[in-house]
């Protein structure tokens, strides 16, 4: 019995590995074309005033991957701060990190369960949370998405900055450093994720259209961590002696990856671009390993999030997309940007959780 | 010796545990340098009582003198300091180590104290002067796992000695020792009384306590029965002593009337292991097989049964050839194999009672393929009765019984699969006097019964009784068989010293 | 161990009465429906003297296979080929540890090590998403008041239960953990039984592997990461003994109790989670200690 078992088995499953394998490579480049309203909006808000302070405390749940960098605290700064103006009461959970898909779903049903008046979710994976956003959506509790977005329609708003505008702005850059000509790597960061398909995706298509000579080598996905840019970054070095460039999709991966440019002795000949304003990318601009970050707003990100909740819950109309700011940081302007709406104060921390 | 006073005095020791009185108002004195037997079944109350000198209980009453001193022992630590060692059956060795790091471990001589650097000069001759006060001839640098259990005893001791101990507790030591090496163990406790070591002797072999014995004290469930010089006291006596009971035939001999055969082997041979074994066994038969530790008796048992693999030879069952590859072929033609080590190869020590007894006949239990328990149980039950085996209930572990008790459960577990050849391994090894009759009981109705059984055994006392022929193994050959009628000890450990019958 | 288990849930539910509500308790036993799953089949290696450390990446690996399956054939072929995976899994787990003799500490570690690889290898490193929406039902769903993740964990708590105790696999697991050489010399077939053991513990991460894809609808080769050190937890909480024979399907149970209400009731009353995994640790080592000491006290 045990012998006619092993042998099905075998079989069935070598079936499906090679049918898999084969597949694979198409269904990846599915996942990679973004969900459904990804698409930029031309009609898209880009301000956004604090309504009146209403007269119910109202409470509001936020889920978001991680606070593993100043992005994310300054997203929950926005929140915070925002809540308490308006008299809210912020419920703050994070999953931890990007793979923990499963306990930021965990997170929102608690939030359900604990009957909040609004859920905001910054998403880990933009299929991955439809299941518990329509369950909120189901149980009446209305649903701002922020920054990473989920592939349901069942949304009040989508609040993020405009990942196109993001994309082009560093191929814009790259272009013009680089003098039209040059051999670069991308560092998309996390897979599944909106930001990094859209960033990525209009960085490609704007470099196609404005700087043909410019040629992308290789580009690989990561978490958001230093030391996956390091790691990916050193590979790269390995495998393509004459880099000129590196996109990065977001900063932590920057950071990793300026290091190991660092290291192989090559800053100031490479060109680096990044997204977002960690305090070691302010150092390595400061340093001239990274040419340049688009700085996203995500303090405004955090507030407009609270202020479209509580918009929503006091019967105002709300607009569906919202675009939050963004800003361009070179060498040259470091000490005269206004970090405001990018960073949480100094010494802010958030709330244990 | 003679009027020295006490070296050790306990008087009126009492230990209780959960449900258990196992010490009550215990008492015993040691002069210096006596070697001092320790008697009685198991469950009287011994292991307690050496377990209370060495410091691992602490008794609910009564107290403990040494050298006319009270004292208090509170720890094995303690023990230690005042001079008290314990060897027990399993040693406590650390296999990998060398006999020198092992005497000394824990107080190895440093060069440096600070840095804990040892002097390996230092140790290895420290270690040969207490070898040699032992006339030990063993290499301080043998690592200990590669010597032989003779070996590593004399280690043991060697190691209490070099802690000044004054009183060596022996629990058992010639369990697993060949005669001849029974004699060098003698010669090193002599060689300790001459140094005014004590030594208390826990054993079930009456006659070595005979012959290296000064006094013995009888323990009976829990209580002191007395302490009686060794050369004026017949067997016998301590026996009665012991059990509380005549015991007219320690082997009940059933009449035993062998029929057909049952079980042939024909040159069975593995290459390192045995060579050329062929002999039969008939129904109603006691085979025993003698021999000194080495001759492979074990490996030539597990080979019957299937455990090991056979290079050439044949097996017969009831005159027709079986292929036995794997103890499951054993079991589906009628041969079981009670092993060596109980704790080790026999029972299931986390599993109940009635678990044990049931599990190499689950099938029959089973009925499209779930199993009922309450018939399991109920078998069990009926093998627990009918084997006496004591235990208040079925659902115990079976690491809760005593050994003699343990090894009717794997009786038990054989019983139950309906076989035919018995391949007994040391069948009362490590059981008291009592158990061992009750063993050799349930032996003499298997073959009343038309078993068969073959019996490994190193007591050459429980040989003799019980079997029909016997078998002299050495060194992987069998060098003489004898009918019981004209076997003797000299005869049988003269083949299995010299090979010669 | 029962009576830890009211207690903390006594503690929890006056500190926050939420605790006690219907969805709470309803979104609790749906969340740990996984772990249960897999400490079942945890159960089955740990008491046969073995263990499980492949668990965890199985899940991953499952929900790469279910997705692609499903996307390629349809909704039950991506089911069932997600639990066929891990059931093949763990008998090439079996095979390793049974025929091979290598420890299954060892052997389940390469395969945490492979199946987690093969799940990055097999969906390019990205989630697979577009199954159908029917999928959710699964991992959401309900079955009258319960959710069916629960009902599935429940189910699978019984079967295991019944095999455990009442048949003679069960009791084999048992006898190979308590004592392998002496099941060996009472004629059990120790190496098919072993391999049973590890296609048992594979067909329960398949399970589980499927559910979670459906909470999130997608294949996530990202999934699981240390839940296999959950499953061992829960397991040795409840009194199961690492070395094995030791333990069942009840004691499991108490394990995946107490850690569920401790996640949840620390979640509701605001303790980061940072904090619960110390207090998970110090549990681990508590209920262990315990167990033990009352074994020393013997």
């Amino acid at each position: 019995m045990i012998e006619a078992m092993k042998k099905g088995a075998a079989v069935a499953f070598a079936a499906l590995v090679l049918i898999g394998c084969g597949r694979g490579t198409q269904t990846s480049q599915e996942a990679a074309s973004p969900g459904p309203a990804q698409a930029s909006v031309t009609d898209a808000v880009t301000e956004y005033a604090r309504p009146a302070k209403p007269a119910k405390a109202y409470r509001i749940g936020v889920s978001i991957p991680h606070l593993a960098n100043p992005h994310y605290v300054g997203q929950a700064y926005g929140y915070i701060d925002e809540a308490q103006s308006l008299g809210a009461q912020v419920t703050l959970l994070e999953a931890g990190g990007y793979e923990h898909l499963d306990k930021q779903v965990s997170q929102v049903e608690d939030l359900i369960a604990s009957k909040v008046d609004a859920i905001i979710i910054a998403a880990i994976s933009g299929p991955g949370t439809v299941g518990a956003v329509e369950a909120a959506a189901a149980a009446g509790i209305p649903v701002i998405n922020v920054n990473v977005m989920t592939d349901s329609d069942k949304v009040v708003t989508r609040i993020r900055s405009d990942d196109d505008v993001i994309g082009r702005m560093q191929a814009d850059f790259m272009g013009e450093r680089l003098k039209g000509a040059g051999n670069i790597v991308m560092l998309r960061g996390a897979p599944g994720t909106s930001w990094a398909e859209i960033r990525g995706n209009a960085f490609r298509k704007e470099l196609a259209a404005k700087y043909p000579n410019v040629k992308v080598l290789g580009e690989q996905y990561s978490q958001s961590t230093p030391a996956d840019g390091l790691r990916l970054m050193e590979d790269f070095l390995q495998t393509f002696p004459q880099i000129s460039g590196v996109y990065n999709g977001a900063d932590s991966t920057a950071v990793g990856a300026a290091q190991a440019v660092k290291g192989a002795g090559k800053a100031g000949s490479i060109v680096m671009t990044a997204t977002d304003f960690q305090i070691d990318t302010e150092k390595f601009i400061r340093e001239g390993v990274i040419s340049a970050s688009v700085l996203q707003q995500p303090v405004t990100m955090g507030r407009w999030g609270v202020r479209a909740a509580i918009s929503y819950l006091e019967k105002k109309p709300v607009p569906p997309v919202m675009f939050t700011g963004l800003m361009t940081a070179t060498k040259e302007n470091l000490d005269n940007l206004d970090l405001t709406a990018v960073r949480a104060p100094a010494g802010w921390t958030p709330p244990a959780r | 010796m003679g009027d020295a006073p006490p070296f050790l005095e306990l008087r009126g020791i009492v230990k209780r545990f959960p449900g258990v009185l196992a010490l009550s108002g215990v008492g015993l004195d040691l002069r210096p340098g006596e070697v001092h037997a320790l008697l009685g079944e198991n469950g009287a109350g011994k292991s307690t009582l050496i377990k209370v000198i060495s410091g691992v209980y602490l008794p609910d009453a009564g107290d403990i003198h040494i050298d006319g001193r009270a004292v208090q022992v509170r720890n094995p630590h303690d023990a230690q300091a005042l001079g008290v060692s314990t060897i027990y059956q399993e040693f406590t060795l650390a296999p990998d180590m060398t006999v020198a790091e092992n005497i000394f471990l824990g107080r190895e001589p440093l060069h440096v104290r600070a840095l804990s650097i040892v002097d390996r000069k230092a140790l290895i001759r420290q270690t040969r002067d207490v070898l040699a006060s032992l006339d030990l001839q063993i290499d301080p640098e043998a690592t200990v796992k590669h010597l032989g259990v003779a070996q590593q005893q004399m280690v043991e001791i060697a190691k209490a000695l070099s802690l000044d101990a004054r009183l060596i507790i022996m629990d058992e030591p010639t369990a697993t020792l060949t005669s001849h090496e029974i004699d060098r163990l003698f010669q090193a406790i002599g060689r300790l009384t001459q140094r005014n070591v004590a030594v208390i002797y826990v054993s079930h072999r009456l006659n070595e306590v005979k012959a290296v014995c000064d006094r013995a004290t009888i323990l009976r469930d829990g209580t002191f029965v007395a302490t009686v010089p060794v050369a004026s006291t017949t067997i016998d006596e301590m026996i009665r002593l012991m059990v509380g009971r005549d015991l007219k035939d320690k082997f009940p001999k059933v009449k035993s009337e062998p029929r057909e055969e049952v079980l042939r082997v024909e040159q069975l041979t593995r290459k390192g292991e045995f060579h050329g074994i062929s002999f039969n066994v008939r129904s109603g038969e006691i085979v025993g097989i003698a021999g000194l530790v080495g001759s492979k008796r074990t490996e030539t048992a597990r080979a019957i049964f299937g455990a090991d693999p056979i290079d050439s030879g044949r097996i017969f069952l009831r005159g027709q050839p079986v292929n036995v590859r794997t103890p499951g072929d054993a079991i589906a033609h009628g041969i079981a194999l009670v092993p060596e080590d109980r704790k080790r190869h026999g029972i299931f020590a986390t599993l109940s009672v009635w678990e044990n007894v049931v599990l190499s006949a689950l099938r029959r239990f089973s009925r499209r393929g779930i199993l009922d328990v309450r018939r399991e149980k109920q078998r069990a039950q009926e093998f627990v009765a009918s084997l006496r085996i004591a235990t208040s209930d079925l659902d115990k572990r079976v690491l809760d019984l005593s050994g003699g008790n343990q090894q009717k459960v794997v009786i038990a577990k054989w019983l139950n699969t309906n076989a035919e050849v018995f391949l007994f391994d040391e069948p009362t090894r490590g059981i008291d006097v009592g158990g061992k009759i009750e063993v050799y009981r349930l032996m003499g109705e298997l073959i009343s019964r038309g078993a068969a059984i073959v019996m490994i055994s190193s007591e050459l006392p429980e040989i003799l009784g019980l079997s029909d022929r016997i078998l002299v193994m050495r060194e992987g050959r069998i060098c003489g068989e004898f009918d019981r009628a004209d076997a003797t000890e000299e005869k049988i450990l003269n083949c299995a010293l010299r090979g010669a019958a | 161990m029962p009576a830890v288990i009211v207690a903390l849930a006594i503690v929890f539910g006056s500190i926050n009465p939420n605790f006690w509500s219907a969805t709470n308790l309803s979104n609790v036993s749906r969340q740990m429906s996984i772990l249960a799953l897999l400490a079942l089949g945890q159960t089955f290696a740990i008491l046969s003297g073995g263990i499980d450390l492949s668990v965890g990446s199985l899940l991953a690996l499952v929900s790469v296979i279910c997705a692609q399956q499903m996307k390629n054939f349809g909704l039950v072929e991506g089911i069932a080929a997600g639990i066929l995976a891990g059931g093949f899994a763990g008998l090439v787990n079996g095979l390793i540890i049974a025929r091979a003799r290598v420890p299954p500490f060892i052997a389940t570690l390469g395969m945490l090590v492979a199946a987690r690889g093969a799940a990055l290898t097999l969906s390019g490193g990205l989630p697979i998403a577009g199954l159908p929406r029917e999928f959710l039902v699964l991992g959401a769903g309900y079955l009258g008041p319960f959710p069916i993740p629960t009902v599935i964990a429940v189910v699978a708590f019984v079967l295991a239960h019944g095999i455990l105790r009442r048949t003679r696999f069960g009791r084999y697991v048992y006898a190979m953990g308590s004592n392998e050489e002496a099941a060996v010399l009472s004629g059990i077939n120790v190496a098919n039984y072993k391999m049973l053991v590890y296609i048992t513990s594979g067909l329960f991460a398949g399970i589980a592997g499927v559910i979670l894809t459906s909470r999130v609808i997608s294949g996530q080769p990202t999934l699981g990461e240390v839940q296999e050190l959950y499953s061992i937890a829960a397991v040795v909480i409840g009194g199961g003994r690492i070395s094995g024979g030791v333990g069942g399907i009840g004691t499991t149970l108490m394990g995946v109790l107490v850690l569920g209400i401790l996640g949840n009731g620390l979640n509701l009353v605001q303790v980061s989670s940072y904090i619960q995994n110390i207090v998970i640790g110090a549990i681990i080592v508590g209920a262990v200690y315990v167990d033990l000491a009352r074994e020393r006290r013997r």
